[in-house]
């Protein structure tokens, strides 16, 4: 899970990217809740099924 | 003679029938407690005023041509203000919706209306049914009837006001993730959730499409019926009529449910295992059924939630965002985060413990969990982001899309209701409330009232 700076960093920069300019008005619980939800993805792919296969030669790939 | 506020719709319904009430009587009444009750409980976003006299008046000179349309005839009903209703002003509790007033009725509407019941007005919610209660310039906070220092869920809030209050006998509502079985559990009254296709969402203003369901909130489980056979649509058998089991269930217990990280206080498990043992003591069978403890059907629900949130409201995110409150722009923000691998990864997680439930509900007839931790916390106490801290008891059986029920199993130490929800198999809908009506008709728990 991303660290709060970072994590507040990145939702800035992302939020901009999407077009969703207006920032959360209470900030920081904002960013806990992203890391929270992070969390619940984070969780998500450990219980995931789909997993990256990497080629097994180069001739695979 | 007006039946009492508490009356359950079935007996107001007789009382019509048999011209023992008029319609237009009962509808006054309902009315005039609604008006009295409303600053104090905020249960309605819009009560209609006189003119639904108007209505009550042809379904009473239906009646005296011998044209008495069923059950719902006659009967004062609210709607949740996430549906529409031809004529009064769809809001959602939100900005976002300001001046729309829908020219037609949802596909739930239509039925009931057909069915011969009245719409009184429409019932609070939560800004597009997600979120906490926020006061503001769309809406009252609906209020817990029994204590209005606290909460009364949602977000069909103004619904389980509603009908706990004696403003009205039974409402419609929507529930994505326990929002028909929450409110209903924290005011003592009854909210059923059936299966999605039963009710088509026409005309319904969504939260996260692939989740959301219509049904009704009422006093006990047969006025529950009652509405649900007016609304309900094949396939299956057809809506129940029949409520007495023809033998007793097969009772199955979410134990994860109530351990492995789960929110549930000692008063809310108490209440239930009382209720296994009322079930056991009425024939049932007890026992505990294997599911993935709740972390696991909450990460999979929210981030299917958010996601399809987000996908509904991103125009509006970006073109108009101060048409939001504060609390539902944020949630619906966090939506933006996600990516496609998630979501779909939600989506196999999903199928996965379906999966998981469908073998388990291949062992019992009637499942039972918890719907909320305990008592209605005061309103002071709410967290705008519990609905991702606190892990939900409802939304697994919305992944799952399986019929659920809350009712009362009992009352905590601060005099407030407690719920448990029971879930039905597959199309299971009858032998559902079967066995809520069963355990009903054994504690009686919907014959206590708020005193207001």
């Amino acid at each position: 899970m991303p660290e709060y700076d970072e994590a507040a960093q990145w939702l800035h920069e992302h939020l901009a990217r999407q077009g969703l300019g207006v920032v959360p008005a209470r900030f920081e619980g904002f960013v806990l809740a992203y890391q929270h939800l992070q969390a619940m993805t984070e969780h998500l792919r450990q219980r995931s099924q789909i997993a990256v296969q990497p080629a097994a030669s180069a001739d695979d790939a | 003679m007006t039946p009492e506020p508490q009356a359950s719709l079935a007996q107001v319904s007789r009382a019509i029938r048999e011209r023992r009430c008029s319609a237009v009587e009962y509808t006054q009444a309902c009315l005039d407690r609604a008006s009295r009750l409303q600053p104090q409980l905020g249960a309605f976003a819009t009560l209609r005023g006189d003119a639904v006299l108007a209505s009550a008046a042809l379904a009473d000179a239906a009646i005296a041509r011998g044209e008495w349309r069923g059950p719902l005839h006659g009967i004062a009903l609210g709607i949740k203000d996430v549906i529409d209703v031809a004529g009064l002003p769809t809001l959602a509790q939100s900005r976002q919706l300001r001046g729309y007033v829908p020219e037609r009725n949802a596909w739930a509407v239509d039925r009931l209306l057909a069915a011969g019941a009245i719409v009184l007005g429409k019932l609070t919610t939560h800004e597009f049914a997600f979120g906490p209660p926020v006061v503001g310039e769309c809406g009252p906070v609906a209020r817990n009837p029994w204590n209005p220092r606290h909460f009364a869920g949602g977000s069909s809030s103004g619904a389980a006001v509603a009908v706990a209050a004696g403003m009205l006998p039974g409402a419609l509502g929507s529930d994505t993730a326990g929002s028909l079985r929450s409110p209903a559990a924290l005011c003592g009254v009854v909210g059923f959730k059936p299966s999605r296709a039963r009710i088509p969402r026409h005309g319904a203003w969504p939260l996260a499409d692939s989740l959301d369901a219509l049904g009704p909130i009422a006093r006990n489980v047969e006025d529950c019926a009652l509405i649900y056979q007016a609304l309900a649509l094949p396939p299956g058998p057809p809506p129940p009529l029949a409520l007495r089991w023809p033998k007793p269930p097969r009772i199955g217990v979410a134990r994860s449910f109530f351990n492995q990280g789960s929110p549930l206080q000692a008063q809310g498990r108490e209440a239930i295992e009382a209720a296994l043992a009322v079930f056991a003591g009425l024939g049932c069978s007890v026992s505990d059924v294997p599911l993935a403890p709740l972390r696991d059907w909450n990460a999979a629900g929210m981030v299917i939630l958010l996601s399809e949130a987000y996908a509904f409201h991103q125009h509006w995110l970006r073109t108009r965002p101060q048409d939001y409150g504060q609390a539902l722009h944020d949630a619906l923000l966090l939506g933006a985060t996600l990516s496609a691998a998630d979501y779909v990864r939600a989506l196999e997680q999903r199928q996965r413990l379906t999966a998981q439930l469908d073998a388990a509900m291949h062992t019992v007839d009637v499942l039972i969990a918890p719907i909320q931790a305990g008592q209605a916390p005061r309103l002071e106490q709410l967290n705008e982001w519990g609905f991702l801290e606190t892990p939900s008891f409802g939304i697994a059986f919305n992944l799952g899309d399986y019929p659920a029920l809350s009712l009362c199993c009992g009352f905590g130490d601060l005099g407030l209701p407690l719920g448990m929800q029971l879930v039905g198999r597959r199309t299971g809908e009858q032998s559902l409330l079967q066995a809520g009506y069963a355990y009903e008709q054994a504690c009686a728990w919907h014959l206590r009232h708020p005193s207001l």
